[in-house]
């Protein structure tokens, strides 16, 4: 338990890292929020005005009074109001939270689903040209770029068979399709490691064993080598997480949805620093959560592994 | 002392043996050979465009918009009636050149923080690789977003901003193998043969260590394709009329009701080079375990 109090200690500074890195990435931004507001002013006027600004913003201070401002506000959650839209930044963000998080827990579960399923056929296909046609599977979808894939789908089930609305479809088809159109690349990965480690699980004496008590096929690689071989799966779904949230970015953009992916586009091109700086402590704190979880989890998959020493 | 000069020196290469077994493999492998042609392909049409297309990829022409894909325009014609073939074969050049750069920068920075980290060992290591935990920490495209707002658009920031984000993951791969290499009884001998510390690092270490970092930043080069191209599809990259690959999918994305194949051929074109390098990475790192998210 003292190693797992340690990690939480880690995950804290990692966030706080992330915070501070955000921070001063913004903050050495050649050009600020207030170039930006005062972007349309004509010409004598523009000095005065970016000034004005500028103070208005509290964006004349010493970069260290700002950052300790940001810093203890994030601590209060309050990254400060958002540029343009002039509210708290955190408000911004959480509403456009729950699009993002169904489209990316959809598509984590489908990639999840995709890639195991995919996986454990390819151990149960017998005929070889079969088999070798899906294991080629795996390496085609993590080629696919995600934007590619959505805009296919868009073109197939927006303009050819009218199943979806091609801008911003709200229904649930519309976020099935976009999940899918994320999932592909997350399934692909998690198969092509899924299909290493089975067969290497499928190798292992304890496995032989099994199929002299004469054990189905099926029995042997979904009830035994599977539970083996989806550990390092696990594990490997802390950087599936991160891989979905930039996929979000492009499956939100192919689809015309308003999430967070957007939301981080637009913000990062104003230079809204509070809602940027939001989405990046954000995203670490998910990052981090993800893989305390998936830490958690290891002592329940693998007995042999328990929280000692 | 003979013997452990011989000893102490790098495990032996056999690259002859290498090289043999390399070239029966491409022989029994038509895919890894079809991939390593594909490259050729596209690396000629990076540096020599004109060997596979005559016209000008920026030739607008009012009365040739929008034509389907035939004899004349393989892959069509845009809205301002350009040829997208001719406008694919020049994105080449562009999206390749920040794929190269791209990895160079992660591979250089990673690799030499890396080697720091797993070299030096104690308090440098730990505090090192807490910062590449931060840098892993964040989505890679969000920090991607961040620097290239600080950069400004184009497709060399593009290239800067994918290379510092790669740069983590090279540091932790290299760290771990100088620590794997380390513990190697060639190395262990050198410490008996009196050899200075600086030497073994860079005459044993280094160059032991060096391999499953190069089959990496092989398949790295494939994911960077991927990734400049998403960045420059969000329209971070080069200013609309340049032929790039992200980018022509994306100016194509208007027309992907009807007329298709403005997005989709440059998207496939951009899908069998990644397949193509990820499948050379592959045979590169066979016998080991990693796999590209």
């Amino acid at each position: 338990m003292a190693r797992y109090g340690l990690r939480l200690l880690y995950g804290v500074i990692v966030v706080w890292g992330a915070f501070t890195g955000a921070f001063f990435l913004l903050y050495v931004v050649p050009g600020d929020a207030a170039g930006g507001l005062t972007a349309g002013a004509d010409g004598g006027d523009v000095k005065h005005l970016l000034a004005e600004q500028r103070e208005l913003l509290g964006l004349d201070r010493p970069v260290y009074v700002q950052y300790w401002d940001a810093l203890t506000g994030a601590l209060h959650g309050d990254f400060g109001q958002s540029i343009y839209q002039r509210r708290p930044a955190v408000d911004v963000y959480v509403e456009s939270f729950p699009e993002t998080l169904q489209l990316a827990l959809l598509g984590l579960l489908l990639a999840v689903v995709l890639g195991v399923t995919l996986s454990v056929v390819i151990e149960l296909t017998h005929w070889k040209w079969a088999r070798e046609l899906l294991i080629s599977l795996p390496p085609i979808a993590v080629s696919l770029p995600p934007f590619l894939v959505g805009l296919v789908l868009l073109q197939v089930f927006a303009f050819q068979l009218h199943w979806i609305d091609a801008v911003s479809d709200r229904g649930l088809g519309g976020l099935l399709v976009a999940s899918v159109a994320l999932a592909v690349a997350g399934g692909g990965s998690i198969s092509q490691l899924l299909t290493a480690n089975l067969r290497a699980a499928l190798t292992s004496p304890y496995i032989e064993t099994a199929r002299n008590w004469g054990l189905s096929r099926f029995d042997i690689v979904v009830r035994h080598a599977l539970k083996n071989a989806a550990l390092p799966v696990v594990t490997s779904l802390g950087t599936t997480v991160g891989v979905m949230v930039g996929g979000t970015v492009l499956t939100e953009t192919v689809f015309s949805r308003l999430g967070v992916g957007r939301l981080v586009v637009d913000a990062v091109n104003g230079r809204d620093m509070p809602v940027v700086l939001v989405a990046v402590t954000i995203s670490a704190v998910i990052f981090v959560v993800v893989n305390l979880v998936v830490d958690a989890l290891y002592p329940l998959l693998d007995k042999r592994i328990r929280w000692e020493g | 002392m003979t013997t452990l000069e011989v000893q102490a020196s790098a495990p032996p290469s056999g690259r002859s043996r290498a090289l043999g077994r390399r070239t029966a493999e491409l022989l029994r492998s038509p895919g890894l050979l079809a991939s390593y042609l594909w490259v050729a392909v596209i690396l000629a049409a990076a540096v020599h465009p004109g060997l596979f297309v005559s016209g000008d990829p920026l030739r607008q022409d009012a009365s040739q918009m929008l034509l389907s894909p035939g004899a004349g325009h393989l892959f069509g014609t845009d809205d301002f009636g350009r040829d997208q073939f001719t406008r694919t074969v020049w994105g080449t050049r562009l999206s390749l050149q920040a794929a190269v750069i791209a990895v160079a920068i992660g591979l250089v920075s990673g690799s030499s923080i890396g080697l720091v980290a797993g070299a030096l060992r104690g308090r440098v290591d730990s505090v090192l690789m807490r910062v590449v935990d931060i840098m892993l920490a964040v989505p890679s495209l969000i920090v991607s977003l961040a620097i290239i707002s600080a950069l400004g658009r184009g497709t060399l920031n593009i290239a800067v901003a994918i290379g510092i984000n790669s740069t983590a993951g090279f540091a932790r791969l290299m760290r771990s193998e100088v620590l794997r290499v380390s513990n190697a009884q060639y190395v262990e001998a050198s410490v008996f043969a009196g050899h200075g510390y600086v030497r073994r690092l860079f005459r044993h270490v280094v160059p032991n260590a060096s391999r499953s970092v190069l089959a990496a930043a092989t398949m790295d080069i494939g994911t960077a394709v991927l990734t400049v191209a998403a960045l420059s599809f969000l329209g971070l990259g080069a200013p609309p009329p340049t032929p790039e690959w992200g980018l022509l999918v994306a100016e194509g994305r208007t027309f992907i009701g009807v007329q298709w194949w403005l997005s989709l051929l440059p998207g496939l074109v951009i899908v069998l080079t990644v397949l193509a390098v990820y499948r050379i990475g592959r045979s590169f790192n066979r016998g080991r375990t990693r796999v590209v998210a």
